[in-house]
């Protein structure tokens, strides 16, 4: 019940993002607006992947006559396929998007095989 | 005691005009909602005492991709997300994308107490913050009693 009538700080929102794939790696990108960089934690364990966005609660006060944004923390946690090395994974946070990029394993990028003239 | 007229269908609303596909319509437009992803960017406004705050969230908008205009106590914002970019190149097509793209344009009431003289906007960390500054006649003055 406790859980119920905590609202703002225990919050936690989904951050929208887009996945794409590149030739040796994935890119993950999160929107997280208003997220600075020493707020933002990366963590994996075993497959899964964790990415949390901690927001400054704001401290202004007034008459609010908008309130349409929405306030708590981001985090959003990802299953990793094992062909990904999350040992090498590197991200990078610019005008409130994350951009996580996340190589292939090496045994897993795609090699050319050549073809030997009998 | 009312007198309440009689009606002979079942349902008022289908009386008369009752076309079988207008319920299809509306369920359509229902449904269509239900799945319709926000393209405009979701805003704050606060009043103070000296000032009206006005936060946007535009995550993955730089300062070039917006316009932001004032006119008496009228805001108007526009901008345009442009699609996923990795590297700066392009992309075809994502995996998997939840992000939308494209123009979008909001105008903002404020109050009759902003002075559109004294605006200054701010982006960082993909919010927008503009702050318009009430004018000088506007704001709360302490009066002594003689």
């Amino acid at each position: 019940m406790n859980e119920l009538t905590q609202t703002s700080k225990t919050r936690t929102l989904v951050p929208a993002s887009s996945i794409l794939e590149e030739k040796d790696h994935l890119i993950v990108q999160l929107e997280m607006p208003g997220v600075q960089k020493g707020d933002v934690e990366i963590g994996t364990e075993g497959k899964t992947l964790t990415i949390r966005g901690k927001r400054q609660q704001a401290t202004e006060s007034g008459t609010w006559l908008v309130r349409e944004r929405r306030r708590g923390d981001f985090e959003r946690v990802y299953t990793v396929d094992p062909s990904i090395d999350l040992e090498k994974a590197s991200a990078e946070l610019s005008n409130g998007v994350l951009t996580v990029t996340l190589p292939l394993k090496e045994a897993a990028k795609p090699r050319k095989i050549d073809i030997r003239s009998a | 005691m009312a007198i309440i007229h009689w009606k002979r269908t079942p349902f008022p609303e289908a009386d008369v005009t009752w076309d079988s596909w207008s319920l299809f319509d509306q369920f359509n437009k229902d449904w269509d909602r239900l799945f319709e992803r926000s393209t405009v960017p979701a805003l704050d406004v606060l009043e103070t005492e000296e000032d009206c705050v006005i936060w946007v969230d535009v995550p993955g908008l730089e300062k070039k991709d917006l316009e932001i205009s004032i006119s008496g106590s009228i805001l108007s914002l526009k901008g345009e997300k442009s699609t996923q970019k990795a590297n700066g190149k392009e992309k075809e097509s994502p995996a998997r994308s939840e992000l939308w793209s494209g123009k979008f344009e909001r105008t903002v009431q404020l109050p009759d107490s902003v002075d559109p003289e004294k605006v200054t906007a701010d982006l960082k960390e993909g919010v927008l913050k503009v702050t318009v500054a009430k004018k000088s006649a506007w704001k709360a003055r302490q009066i002594a009693i003689a």
